[in-house]
């Protein structure tokens, strides 16, 4: 996938759902450059650049395509669209949900260990206490405090034992 | 007639008079004895008053006494040194009879008591080595039993403990968290299992 698709994506474009609005948005951008260059040469004008958002700036800063490259944006267009059909996708529960440097931090740990273009979705459980729970797929891996706690209840009476001796 | 008929016949002429004449003989000796005289008897009476009149009858009684006093006391003398003698006798007599017979009979008497003797305490520490192995075996039961018992309560205390402490730590992080803190955690349990969640992500 990394050779078919050679474009990094922005840290903080993390979850499949900022994907799908970065490609509307970008479809709407192509849009209004394409209608700007068409009115700036019809006026003999200078074509301004349309809005775009801080999240489609950085895309286009990561990808290294100019925001006015009308061919490289109808690509940038298929690219995103490539990875939101085939990106793998890691859901992630949380006691509460994480900072933007703390969604960084996951977004960039699991595209540099385990696939570049790796979406996350982030969600709460309040009665888990800690740690995560992570689905990947259909499988679940439980690293929350809670599970951690309930699978080594013994060892609070192994604890309770040796500091009473 | 030759002279031994002769002799012969007058042999038989002597021994006819020899009889003849031993029947006269006898015939005489039976006639002087029915003519012997017979016996007198004569009757005496004699009246004790008046024979003994003259004599002190107190005395009489009184030696009569001592007599049968003296005769008595020898009599119960030679008695006693009799009795004496006979249970001397009887004694060395039964003495020789446990000497000789019972010594025997109680010997085997004692072999026989020995041999039931030895078979009750053969058959008492039989019963006795029963006794202590099931006695050991009981013990080692129960003191199983009672383990046994101790370590389910034991468990049974630990595990409410458990679950007390579990449920109150759960409730106190559900109300205190700080993931900036718990990210540590987070990335070496993303580290630890890596290998498994890319294998998972990926397939």
């Amino acid at each position: 996938m990394t050779d078919a698709l050679p474009v990094r994506l922005p840290l903080d474009l993390y979850s499949p759902e900022q994907l799908s609005a970065v490609i509307i948005e970008l479809r709407a951008y192509t849009g209004l450059l394409r209608d700007t260059n068409v009115r700036a040469r019809a006026t003999h004008a200078t074509a301004a650049a349309p809005h775009a958002s801080a999240l489609l700036l950085s895309a286009f800063h990561e990808s290294g395509t100019d925001s006015i490259d009308q061919p490289g944006l109808e690509k940038l267009i298929k690219q995103f669209e490539a990875i939101r059909d085939k990106a793998p996708s890691v859901h992630l529960m949380m006691a509460a949900l994480p900072n933007r440097d703390l969604k960084r931090t996951l977004t960039e740990w699991f595209r540099a260990e385990v696939n570049p273009y790796t979406l996350l979705t982030f969600a709460t459980r309040a009665d888990i206490g800690g740690g995560f729970i992570l689905q990947a797929g259909s499988h679940v891996y439980n690293y929350s405090f809670r599970e951690q706690l309930l699978s080594h209840k013994n060892r609070i009476s192994e604890i309770y034992n040796s500091v009473r001796q | 007639m030759d002279s031994l008929q002769l002799v012969l016949v007058l042999g038989l002429i002597a021994l006819v008079v020899i009889n003849a004449v031993s029947l006269w003989w006898a015939m005489k000796l039976n006639h002087q004895l029915h003519e012997r005289p017979a016996p007198k008897v004569y009757e005496v009476k004699v009246d004790a008053g008046k024979v003994l009149a003259n004599v002190d009858m107190s005395e009489i009684e009184q030696l009569t006494k001592q007599q049968l006093t003296k005769v008595a006391g020898e009599a119960g003398a030679r008695f006693k040194e009799s009795l004496n003698n006979a249970v001397d006798n009887l004694s060395i007599h039964i003495s020789d009879m446990a000497n000789n017979s019972l010594a025997g009979e109680f010997e085997k008497y004692q072999v026989s008591l020995q041999a039931l003797r030895d078979q009750s305490i053969q058959e008492f520490s039989k019963l006795q080595k029963e006794l202590d192995a099931r006695r050991t075996q009981l013990t080692e039961h129960l003191d199983k039993i009672i383990q046994q018992e101790g370590e389910k309560r034991l468990g049974s205390l630990d595990e409410r403990m458990n679950d007390v402490v579990s449920s109150y730590l759960i409730e106190s992080l559900g109300n205190q968290v700080d993931l900036g803190a718990q990210s540590a955690y987070i990335f070496d349990m993303l580290h630890e299992h890596k290998d498994e969640i890319k294998r998972d992500i990926l397939s």
